[in-house]
């Protein structure tokens, strides 16, 4: 487990949660993010591929529209992790003998809501990325490359750190990603997770911002 | 004149052709102004960047008065029926027409009531609830004709608006946008000179990113001042016609078989020239059919 966490904090945290919980936020956490890209990551540019949004964009501004499209993705995310983690709840109840708990529901469902919290920042990666095609099948490309990178790059920034020299401050480069706040999602206490949360949802709004700033000036 | 739109100097630029040359184009409000042109003149070009959805290399806009398009100042005061776009293919039409309401500015009540009456003006009472995925073209095209009513906006742009309606919704959506003249200030691009001519007041042809002319349809089809009249023969002497209605310039086009006579309004009404026209030339060959003024298309290939 330490291994897994490499984290003292988060290991404290989540020994003694019940298993069904902690594979669930496994998945949630480690699916998420491929969820979000294969769900949303086109919207956007499905929608300057049909002509659609040309109905809108003389009725609001582009970033009213580009705001309410990604919000909408927003809770529908929720919405739809909300409902898997109801489901696995339900599973557990039925498979595993004395699962059914109240708690457990609960549990379940705040760990959905952490996975939402995490998914958002890949929402706004996909969706700003999106922003740059008339594309769609492109658009899902693009995003699942750039959370493949997002991967790859805290996988590098963990293998090289190092206390001294320019080593040392690449831990500061991971907290441009997602990953880089992942693990104060995982911790019991307030503090650390209305940290984590309000920076992954600022990291998410930026990332869809720097799309939208492209979007901004394109012809539609 | 108080004008809906004053473009000046437009360019816009794809690498190295130039969509917008220049173009120059007033359109006085409560005018009805049908945009001519060959394929790739700037007519959807010009018609988009008024609509603020291509950006400008050069030139200026202003749009009722208030400067270049911006959501925040012309929301609801302006609406297009863009090409080739397609509506959402899941909504339903009402849901679609009320959202477009409460993107400008209407209430939730007043933006339903609007959209029902619109779609029910184009014939979609019926399929309100169907989504548009269900919807055969020409339906769906009527659809985005009446997303462009919806709030009643001071100008409408309407690129090819009948095109791919059958003739009985294509009549009725004429007779719709004709109705709108002196309400709105209406602008049709299209191919079908018939159309421009049953729905337009005014007329300007575009060629290569330019204007070419900017005008009344009147001044340019010459209703109040040329009668032609289809003969079965070519008048032999069409000077004895000339020296009957003093004023009157006479011409003969072989191409067309009609004898063209041009005057003076204000100095004879139509009925005088045909009083004094039709006795010499009936003396000379016979007389099929007369009419105000030349066909549009007639027109628009001559210049």
């Amino acid at each position: 487990m330490k291994r897994m966490t490499q984290n003292d904090l988060v290991l404290r945290d989540i020994t003694g949660k019940h298993p069904v919980e902690l594979i669930y936020a496994w998945f949630a956490f480690f699916y998420t993010p491929l969820l979000v890209v294969l769900v949303a990551g086109n919207r956007i540019a499905e929608e300057i591929g049909s002509g659609s949004v040309r109905y809108v964009i003389f009725r609001t501004s582009r970033a009213s529209w580009s705001i309410g499209k990604f919000i909408g993705q927003v809770f529908m995310i929720g919405l739809a992790l909300i409902l898997s983690g109801a489901s696995a709840y339900a599973v557990a109840k039925i498979r595993l003998a004395g699962s059914g708990t109240p708690d457990l529901f609960l549990n379940m469902v705040q760990w959905s809501l952490r996975a939402w919290i995490y998914s958002i920042p890949y929402l706004g990666l996909a969706m700003g990325l999106s922003h740059l095609t008339r594309s769609s099948s492109k658009a899902t490309v693009m995003g699942i490359l750039a959370i493949t990178a997002c991967f790859v790059l805290s996988i590098l920034i963990r293998h090289f750190t190092t206390d001294t020299g320019w080593r040392a401050y690449l831990p500061h480069l991971g907290q441009l990603l997602p990953d880089g706040h992942k693990m104060l999602l995982w911790r019991n206490a307030p503090a650390p997770l209305i940290a984590g949360s309000a920076t992954l949802i600022t990291l998410g709004f930026c990332y869809l911002v720097t799309g939208y700033a492209f979007f901004r000036t394109r012809d539609v | 004149m108080d004008y809906a739109i004053e473009s000046t100097e437009l360019v816009k630029r794809y690498g190295a052709r130039r969509a917008l040359d220049g173009l120059t184009l007033a359109v006085p409000r409560y005018a009805v102004l049908g945009l001519i042109g060959p394929n790739g003149a700037g007519k959807t070009t010009w018609m988009m960047s008024i609509a603020g959805l291509l950006h400008l290399h050069g030139g200026t806009i202003n749009l009722l008065g208030c400067g270049p398009f911006d959501p925040a100042v012309h929301s609801g005061r302006i609406t297009l029926l863009p090409q080739d776009s397609e509506l959402p293919l899941e909504s339903r039409p009402i849901d679609l027409l009320t959202h477009y309401g409460l993107l400008q500015r209407l209430t939730r009540h007043e933006a339903k009531r609007t959209a029902i009456e619109m779609l029910r003006e184009v014939h979609l009472e019926d399929r309100l609830t169907a989504t548009v995925r269900s919807l055969s073209h020409g339906m769906r095209k009527r659809v985005m004709i009446a997303q462009c009513f919806i709030g009643s906006p001071e100008l409408v742009l309407l690129d090819e608006p009948l095109s791919g309606l059958d003739p009985r919704e294509a009549a009725h959506m004429r007779a719709f946008l004709t109705r709108r003249r002196g309400r709105q200030t209406l602008v049709i691009s299209s191919h079908n000179l018939n159309d421009i001519e049953a729905m337009c007041d005014r007329v300007a042809f575009i060629e290569k990113g330019r204007t070419v002319r900017n005008t009344t349809l009147d001044e340019i089809i010459g209703t109040s001042s040329m009668l032609l009249y289809r003969v079965t023969a070519e008048p032999s002497d069409l000077s004895a016609i000339g020296a009957a209605v003093p004023g009157a310039t006479l011409s003969f086009n072989a191409a067309t078989g009609t004898v063209c006579c041009r005057y003076d309004p204000n100095r004879d009404s139509p009925a005088q020239i045909n009083a004094r026209v039709l006795p010499p030339l009936l003396a000379q060959c016979g007389v099929i059919d007369i009419s105000r003024g030349d066909s549009l298309e007639a027109a628009y290939l001559r210049e």
